[in-house]
């Protein structure tokens, strides 16, 4: 997939693990994992708000976009 | 449906469909006799040729029966355990689907050699089933797909 999550930098930044995260947002660490991995395929506005908001920072700092024949 | 009947009713189910393979092979493994016996009763003429003949047809329809029927106990038990939409489920039902075209063929094959009104009516039914799990399977498929989707939307 040509978007990238780049939410374990983000939260390497903010230095906070993914239980707490998890517990944070209000998602399971599974789910969260399969963020985390790159491996959902799309994610909820509301699920992504709540991760700008703990995290404090923008969607774009984030996500990012990598053209398939790049990666 | 609350959950004590929905219990009782997939027992039920499970029930018939164990039943229905267990009186399958009875009658499959009874049915030199019972087909001699039968023949005696309701056929004038030349049973020697026609025992053959029927013979062959019915357990070539006794075990494509057992087939399917283990098929429908496959797709209910992922229904039970975890479930439905899974591509085994969807083979499951393509294979249906072709038992169910060769059945017709089996019919088609005997409206030729000894046609009955039965057999016409059994043939119809079965293509029609055949049809019916073609289109269910496509529709499986989908669900597959868009069940996969939604479970990796986070």
């Amino acid at each position: 997939m040509a978007i990238i999550l780049n939410l374990d930098i983000m939260m390497a930044k903010r230095k906070i693990g993914l239980n707490e995260l998890s517990e944070r947002i209000g998602i399971t660490n599974a789910n969260l994992s399969i963020l985390k991995n790159n491996k959902a395929k799309a994610i909820r506005f509301s699920t992504l708000e709540a991760i700008c908001r703990e995290l404090k920072c923008q969607p774009g700092d984030i996500l990012e976009y990598i053209p398939d024949n790049e990666v | 449906m609350n959950k004590e009947g929905y219990k009782l009713l997939s027992s039920f189910i499970k029930f018939i469909i164990i039943a229905l393979m267990v009186s399958d092979v009875i009658i499959m493994c009874s049915l030199p006799w019972t087909l001699q016996w039968l023949m005696n009763i309701f056929y004038e003429g030349n049973i020697a040729k026609m025992y053959a003949f029927y013979m062959v047809i019915l357990y070539i329809f006794g075990i494509l029966m057992l087939y399917i029927l283990n098929e429908l106990r496959v797709i209910f038990n992922s229904v039970e355990k975890t479930d439905p939409f899974i591509l085994k489920n969807v083979t499951a039902l393509k294979r249906i689907s072709k038992a169910s075209m060769a059945t017709c063929i089996i019919f088609l094959v005997k409206i030729f050699v000894f046609n009955s009104l039965m057999t016409m009516v059994s043939l119809f039914i079965f293509f029609i089933a055949s049809l019916f799990c073609i289109v269910l399977a496509e529709i499986f498929k989908k669900a597959v797909e868009y069940k996969n989707d939604h479970d990796l939307t986070i």
